[in-house]
């Protein structure tokens, strides 16, 4: 107990006791640090659960501000030089104070439950409901189980991302799980093919033996067929070829006629050409030269006439002579003029004999040469026409052949036709089995095919099954890690989350529960009026009730103020120290 | 023919908050002023005329003002103590205003011979006889009353007035069971007029060898159940007895100084949040205007906490739409979640630890690890590391990461991550 007059310093120890723990919170420095001092410390011993500790801080004036120096605790560990704010966190954890160790902040259990200045005594009825809950959610350690709350619900939705991670690998899992089942049944269906296919190729086989052993039992026939069969077509051949032949020579006989016609057509006209003169070609161009050499002689004689006539008449005209250039007299000339046109028509006569006879000559050697062409002509159109007519009698010859062969071909096909239509019956039941070994064949090819191709899908089949096989094996390993987070979601959510606000709930109502009690307990004590009940509510709130009616505590009585005040007090530090554990001690201030 | 006034359970200084105050010094000048007004011969006081024997010297400095005026007119006043207005150790504002001879007490009683013998006080006006009985708090009259001498009061002539401050038995109304009372055996036969106090209700009484017993209630409230049976049409006010040789008339004077209203709200089966909001929806549609309303919100919750139910709340909405004064009653409030929460654990730790284990059987989950004591062993190192705090100068990622990358450990779960 500490005890003494006012002033005399019991706040000071309290407050000593108060830095020396936690330092000075939202305290001022200047006000635990005496005025005019430099610098103070405060050393604190004491004891927790049989531990002995000893803590010191001190304080410096730097300028007009007060600041923290550093510190240091002493335990059975020895001695640790501490700055404020780890001396602080020291300190809550040897108390077992659940409280933000930030330096700035007061020790809220340290004002509640153990010394609260008498200036802060009634505070704790003015706090909002509120401020006063939250405060003591944090002192009674129920703030945990908000953050517990918080955190767990991030771990929930981590998980629960996982799980979808999971799941959108897994989401094809059914599908390939059916593509497994109806492969498994296209591969039964295929086996079941097969079987099917398997026993209808050995079905053909069977059937196709079968009629290849008819078919030999039936050979010498059949060789005699296929020689038949192989003869007709050639005889058939061979007349025809020569019926070709006839044709052809029959045609050509027809195309060497109408030359031979055509011939005598062109050797008529060739002999209506008579001989127009006995000469010979020599003969006549020999005269002809002769008398064109005449003729132009003849032409020369014209022109110095016609010359010399020109002169006289000039002469006669000009009456000078042109050689002399003396006059002359003219009547002398006219006569020579006279004379000599006569001598100028007499060549002219002359000369046009002699042109009209190699007109006449030119004529014959033509003529000549027309007839001596056209008696070659004939000797060769005579020459050509026997060449024909033995063209003609050669291809009646061949003609004559050709018939008497074609005869005797007709008459070796004929004799394999009544031979073949013998046989008909036989050719008919062979062609019949050889055309069904011929189906059968086919259908034999055409089985095997698909059987070949049932065993390659059964085969891809299987391959494919046994690679999905391994991926179904991988996703359902994940499904299963999947299912086992949902689970542990489920668990978080439904059990764990469910369970810690359970706690909070029941921590809650244990403490307030406690609270209450404690509080009435005091409070009976304290007030005298009767009439007046106090009950804490679920909120930690002070309730007074006269007659079950609400009473305004602003307007109770100081005494009943100071009561009740005094009572949550008592109450709150009951309660905390027993809530937190280190708290051993009944110190009450 | 004479006349008097009988008033009783005054309580002046009852009420602290300003308006019930106001109301209440109101109703004593007003009923004054009809006494005055009637010309009544003498007032008389059947105890609790203060709430306390040394009251708030404010409503005495009114209330004396008053009286003086009274006196001045001629008004004799004459009280018993009550139950409110008397200590035993202490002295009362009654002797002091007694002293002052502004009023009179008519108690004057010795014991003598183990009994108790009254005399009586004689009105100089009327010549009526007046005596009678205090009262005590918790019926401690009782004792005087079974040793009072019943005889020499009965024995007395003339107008007789038997003033007392108790409840009797045979006229107590069944709310007030609970209240002390007397037989009507104790009292002295063959009075004129029994001028009870102490029930706090108008009340007009008649007994086999009583004729009248009359309570007349208080003037305006002492408590809040006074409130509440006002706001429920209760009259209140005060008797004129007008008289001769015998009672010839009593007259009920009716002193209203608001109005009120009485609104009550029965929560059962519903939650707090759904009690609430439809409480607030009534209140809404309740027409409050200049009146004193009584609220009584009664019932159990079927989940949530009756605080919830916030009383600030519902005074606000209430003097928004103006009402004068606000009495709200949630003794009766329960709430199922908190009935049927039962107490599982001392400490924390038990709590946690027990809670675990009660819920580890209601989840169905098919990882073994999770379930029976591996469950709770899980839970409990999990809640370890999901309350923790972030740390001072630790970022709020880093926190997060942390504690995941704990959670991820403590669950075995690291292939997923």
């Amino acid at each position: 107990m500490i005890k003494g007059d006012m002033g005399s310093g019991k706040s000071s120890i309290l407050m000593a006791i108060e830095f020396a723990l936690f330092g000075l919170g939202s305290e001022k420095g200047s006000g635990l640090l005496r005025i005019g001092e430099k610098e103070g410390s405060v050393l604190l011993e004491f004891e927790v659960d049989g531990n002995e500790y000893k803590v010191l801080r001190s304080l410096k004036r730097k300028g007009n501000s007060v600041q923290q120096g550093t510190g240091y605790l002493l335990s059975n560990e020895g001695k640790l030089q501490l700055a404020p704010s780890e001396l602080k966190e020291r300190i809550l954890k040897i108390l077992s104070f659940n409280e933000p160790s930030d330096p700035k902040a007061q020790s809220v259990i340290y004002r509640y439950a153990i010394f609260t200045p008498q200036e802060e005594m009634k505070a704790i009825l003015n706090y909002g409901a509120d401020v006063r809950l939250q405060t003591l959610r944090k002192a009674f350690m129920l703030e945990d189980y908000r953050i517990a709350s918080i955190n767990a619900a991030n771990f929930s939705n981590f998980i629960q991302k996982k799980a979808i991670e999971l799941d959108g690998k897994i989401s094809d899992l059914d599908e390939i799980k059916n593509k497994v089942k109806e492969l498994n049944e296209q591969i039964n269906q295929s086996k079941d093919l097969l079987l099917k296919k398997e026993t209808e190729t050995k079905n053909f086989e069977r059937k196709i033996t079968g009629y290849q052993k008819q078919l030999k039992d039936h050979e010498e026939t059949r060789i005699v067929l296929s020689n038949i069969s192989s003869t007709m077509p050639h005889l058939e051949n061979q007349i025809n070829e020569k019926t070709k032949q006839i044709k052809e020579a029959t045609q050509e006989i027809n195309e060497i006629k109408t030359q031979i016609k055509l011939i005598k057509e062109k050797i008529d006209p060739l002999n209506k050409i008579e001989k127009s003169t006995e000469m010979t070609r020599e003969a006549l161009s020999k005269e002809i030269t002769n008398l064109e050499h005449k003729e132009r002689e003849l032409l020369k004689e014209e022109n110095v006439l016609e010359n010399k006539i020109k002169d006289y008449e000039s002469v006669q005209e000009n009456k000078i002579c042109p050689t002399c250039d003396s006059p002359i007299e003219s009547t002398q000339f006219i006569d020579k003029i006279n004379k000599r046109n006569i001598e100028k028509v007499d060549v002219e006569k002359q000369r046009k004999i002699c042109l009209e006879k190699i007109e006449a000559m030119k004529k014959d050697n033509e003529n000549l040469e027309k007839y001596q062409s056209a008696q070659e002509k004939i000797l060769d159109f005579n020459n050509q026409l026997k060449v024909d007519i033995t063209e003609i009698e050669k291809r009646n010859e061949k003609i004559q052949k050709s018939n008497k062969e074609i005869v005797k071909l007709n008459t070796d096909l004929e004799s394999s036709k009544s031979k073949l239509k013998g046989l008909k019956k036989i050719q008919d039941r062979i062609e019949d089995i050889e055309s069904k070994i011929n189906d059968l064949n086919e259908e034999l090819k055409r089985s095997r095919e698909q059987a070949t191709e049932l065993r390659t899908r059964i085969n891809e089949a299987n391959k494919s099954i046994i690679d999905f096989k391994e991926t179904i094996n991988e996703k359902e390993k994940q499904k299963k890690q999947a299912q086992l987070l949902r689970e542990y979601k489920i668990w978080i959510d439904d059990y764990f989350i469910a369970t810690v606000e359970a706690i909070e709930k029941y921590a809650l109502l244990s403490i307030n529960s406690e609270f209450d009690q404690q509080y009435r307990k005091w409070y009976n004590l304290m007030i005298e009026d009767p009439s007046k009940e106090s009950r804490i509510d679920e909120q930690f709130s002070p309730i007074i009730e006269q007659d079950g009616y609400e009473q305004n505590v602003a307007f109770l009585s100081g005494g009943e103020k100071t009561s009740i005040a005094l009572s949550y007090r008592l109450a709150l530090n009951n309660v905390v120290q027993k809530v937190s554990i280190g708290m051993k001690s009944n110190l009450l201030i | 023919m004479h006349k008097f006034a009988h008033l009783a359970d005054l309580h002046l200084g009852a009420n602290r908050e300003p308006e019930l105050k106001e109301w209440e010094i109101t109703a004593f000048l007003k009923a004054m002023n009809i006494c005055i007004e009637e010309s009544v011969d003498f007032i008389l006081i059947s105890g609790d005329l203060f709430h306390a024997n040394i009251p708030d010297m404010d409503v005495v400095n009114k209330a004396v003002k008053k009286i003086k005026q009274i006196l001045e007119h001629n008004i004799p006043i004459y009280v018993i103590y009550g139950s409110h207005d008397y200590s035993p150790n202490e002295t009362s504002i009654i002797d002091i205003l007694h002293s002052a001879g502004l009023i009179t007490k008519i108690v004057q009683a010795i014991v003598e011979n183990e009994e108790l013998k009254l005399q009586f006080v004689t009105d100089p006006k009327t010549d009526v006889k007046i005596t009678g009985l205090s009262g005590r708090r918790l019926g401690l009259e009782k004792d005087y009353f079974e040793i009072l001498d019943k005889e020499s009061l009965e024995r007395e002539k003339g107008f007789k007035i038997f003033a007392f401050h108790s409840a009797v038995a045979e006229l107590k109304p069944t709310y007030l069971a609970r209240m002390d009372s007397i037989p009507a055996s104790l009292l002295p036969k063959g009075f004129s007029y029994y001028a009870g106090g102490h029930i706090h209700e108008k009340l007009e009484g008649k007994l086999p060898d009583f004729k009248m017993i009359n309570y007349p209630g208080p003037l305006f409230s002492g408590y809040p159940r006074d409130i509440e049976q006002f706001s429920k049409g209760k009259r209140r006010g005060f008797f004129i007895v007008h008289f001769n040789d015998e009672v010839e008339k009593v007259e009920f004077k009716e002193i209203r100084i608001v109005d009120p209203i009485y609104f009550e709200y029965d929560v059962s089966d519903k939650s707090s949040t759904q009690a609430k909001k439809e409480l607030l929806n009534r209140l809404q549609e309740l027409s409050v205007k200049d009146k004193l309303v009584v609220l009584k919100i009664k019932g159990e919750l079927s989940g949530g906490t009756t605080a919830e139910i916030n009383s600030n709340e519902l005074r606000n909405l209430l003097y928004e739409k103006g009402a004068l004064y606000i009495s709200i009653n949630k003794h009766s409030l329960s709430s199922k979640e908190i009935e049927t929460m039962q107490i599982i654990g001392d400490d924390i730790q038990t709590i946690e630890n027990n809670l675990f284990r009660e819920n580890i059987g209601n989840i169905k989950i098919s990882a073994s690890k999770l379930k029976n004591n591996s469950g709770v062993k899980i839970a409990n190192e999990l809640l370890k590391t999901l309350r923790q705090e972030q740390k001072l100068n630790e970022k709020k990622k880093d926190y997060e990461e942390r504690i995941l990358k704990e959670s991820i450990s403590i669950l075995d779960i690291e292939g997923t991550s």
